[in-house]
């Protein structure tokens, strides 16, 4: 009896459990079907995004180091943008204008986007362009260029167009420059309270003084974007601080940048390029600096000091809102020209100018 | 004993009547059925699903071979611009005067090196004149033989430009002469001229061969066989063409060079088997400058 009972219940339960497992069985094989595709497709999806997105970082990181990176290139300079990096390099292909250093290169930007799908395989996208760098963008005319209709200079002033480079640097012992510039006239004489005292000492070559004409020329000598450059959104090496140049490499010349104006203390010296939106106010001692020197203007007070000393080259009163200027001091400024220096700072000023329509994408 | 009670479980399994069995053969069904139609909706919806992901996959493949040709295209360099089909010169490489080693003859450094350049389909070299005095940059096309223009490469004119001051470390292949560029381009080659090695490239709209109820995206040299690339564009996908800030579906003549960017329209559809109405279909447009100005 009980072998009878086992035997029908049997019978019942096989028939249930085969269709339980077909059912789950289709069911199992419809939802992986399912999922792999759609996981194809989501996998494809990505990808696509990823690459377009490294095509895009790339683009970005391209333009980014055009507009904001300045001097020599490294040799290589990385970004991060989103969610990828950048890598950017540069190769000099020709020269364009070597009297004026400038020179044609292949700047080329190469993005890497995290790969959800593949850690090891990054999604990458390259895009170069032509670009001429302005490695030697300011104009070495004369040791102190003042974009003034008159220049009146008193008393202990030394203004020296001739290099003073003294065999430092392999450009050392070429032309000397101007002593000043400005764009109407200069007029030199002891200062009132010492008659008989020194009279302002101008030299340099082929003249001891240069007349731009024009401010316009003035601002096209120092050949720099004056408008970026005193701009404080504009990324520099050091704004409104000096750095530690014990712990610089000798040769390294930063950008400095002021906010507004600067009173030529001694707290302020270094070298490198200056950069002064505002006025350079004279009137205190002693700002010692080597290299370059950019100023909206100068002010000064008649009084005992005038003084700076540079070594390289000055430009000032290039925000052209001011036409004399008048540094009538007993102790007026030093500045000795010196290539080395001068070139050093202007080579930290270089600047791109990429070439339309020489974009490539490559890979 | 063994016996009756044999017969009573029997009697028991007997107790399935037909009234039982139809009950139970019914419900069966109606569960069935619902569980088919709920299975063929799924299927019909993941069906659609598919095809909106295949259509979007369509559009978007379209786009983004595009978006890798238009922008490396300089200005003027549309030859033929059709609301089906254009035809542009690109790069395959970018080149810069380094070093004169005199007469027409000019050492130039490549961008993407020598293996860049395919002499059998290159139509010829350009010349670019950079901005100046407020006037835009331009390529001027010179059509030649690019094997004849291409000399001799590697140390030589490597060395004569690294002599300029060009960085030649590892990138000797980047360095060739170009022989007769000046009779080419009818003016005196000079060191820090820009020129570019191009090629004609097409990219068509046609009906498909893969799909023969869509068109596809054809692409390759212009002349030569195209290659279907996308299929699943609808015949009403286009081009249009931007000169002087307006839209034309044709542009001819001398409106070519002023051309500065190209509209997409990729319009992608798949049908399914089932009704009309559940056509999945999608609508990509894009904007693309030309020349990288982007």
């Amino acid at each position: 009896m009980v072998t009878v009972e086992r035997s029908a219940t049997q019978a019942r339960a096989g028939f249930a459990l085969a269709v339980v497992v077909f059912l789950l069985f289709a069911v199992a094989m419809a939802s992986a079907t399912g999922y792999t595709v759609v996981s194809i497709e989501s996998a494809m999806a990505i990808q696509g995004e990823e690459s377009a997105e490294a095509a895009q970082i790339a683009r970005a990181g391209l333009e980014r180091y055009f507009g904001e990176h300045l001097g020599i290139p490294d040799d290589t300079t990385t970004y991060a943008i989103g969610g990828g990096t950048v890598y950017i390099t540069a190769r000099r292909m020709a020269p364009v204008d070597t009297a004026d250093g400038v020179w044609a290169y292949r700047v080329r930007a190469r993005a890497e986007v995290s790969n959800l799908s593949s850690a090891v395989r990054p999604a990458t996208a390259t895009v170069q362009q032509i670009a001429w760098l302005h490695e030697e963008p300011v104009a070495r005319t004369a040791a102190f260029t003042g974009s003034y209709s008159s220049i009146s200079l008193q008393g202990w002033t030394t203004i020296e167009g001739d290099d003073n480079s003294f065999g430092q640097c392999a450009d050392s012992g070429g032309e000397d420059i101007h002593g000043v510039g400005h764009r109407g006239s200069l007029v030199t004489a002891p200062h009132p309270d010492n008659p008989s005292g020194p009279t302002p000492d101008i030299e340099g070559g082929p003249d001891d003084e240069f007349d731009f004409g024009t401010h316009a020329a003035v601002v096209d000598s120092a050949a720099v974007r004056w408008d970026v450059l005193q701009d404080p959104s504009f990324p520099v090496d050091y704004h409104n601080t000096v750095p530690d140049f014990s712990s610089l490499p000798t040769d390294e010349f930063p950008i400095v940048r002021v906010s507004g104006n600067l009173t030529a203390t001694s707290s302020w010296s270094g070298r490198g390029v200056l950069i002064i939106p505002g006025s350079l106010i004279l009137g205190s001692c002693c700002l010692n600096w080597e290299g370059l020197i950019l100023a909206g203007n100068i002010r000064s007070t008649s009084g005992f000091w005038g003084y700076f000393f540079l070594r390289g080259m000055i430009i000032a009163g290039l925000d052209g809102t001011q036409d004399v200027l008048s540094i009538n001091t007993s102790v007026g400024p030093q500045v000795y020209y010196d290539v080395c220096s001068a070139l050093a700072a202007s080579n930290a000023l270089a600047w791109w100018e990429p070439l339309p329509d020489t974009f490539e994408e490559i890979q | 004993m063994r016996s009756h009670a044999s017969t009573g479980a029997a009697a028991c399994r007997a107790g399935f009547t037909l009234i039982e069995a139809i009950l139970a053969v019914t419900l069966g069904t109606v569960i069935v059925l619902m569980a088919s139609g709920v299975f063929l909706v799924q299927s019909d919806f993941y069906d659609f699903l598919v095809r909106q992901s295949r259509v979007q996959d369509d559009a978007r493949s379209v786009m983004a071979f595009i978006r890798e040709i238009v922008p490396t295209i300089p200005r003027g360099g549309v030859v033929v611009a059709q609301a089906d089909r254009f035809v542009v010169r690109r790069p395959q490489t970018l080149a810069v005067g380094c070093a004169n080693p005199g007469g027409n003859d000019l050492h130039v450094s490549l961008s993407n090196g020598l293996d860049s350049v395919d002499p059998a389909v290159a139509r010829g070299v350009a010349r670019y004149t950079p901005p100046a005095g407020g006037a835009a940059s331009s390529w001027t096309f010179h059509p030649t033989s690019v094997q004849s223009l291409l000399g001799s490469s590697g140390a030589v004119p490597a060395a004569a430009c690294f002599a300029a001051g060009v960085d030649t470390a590892g990138a000797y292949d980047d360095f060739v002469e170009f022989n007769g560029i000046g009779s080419i381009i009818t003016t005196a080659a000079k060191v820090s001229d820009v020129f570019m090695i191009y090629e004609d490239f097409e990219i068509t709209i046609a009906p498909s061969a893969l799909d023969t109820l869509r068109h596809a995206l054809y692409q390759g040299i212009s002349g030569a066989a195209l290659v279907e690339f996308a299929s699943g564009l609808d015949a009403t996908s286009r081009f249009e063409y931007r000169v002087n800030g307006s839209w034309s579906s044709a542009v001819s003549g001398g409106g070519l060079t002023n051309i500065d960017a190209i509209r997409v329209t990729a319009n992608t559809a798949l049908s399914g088997s089932a009704a009309a109405n559940n056509e999945a279909t999608f609508t990509l447009e894009t904007v693309i400058p030309l020349g990288g100005a982007w």
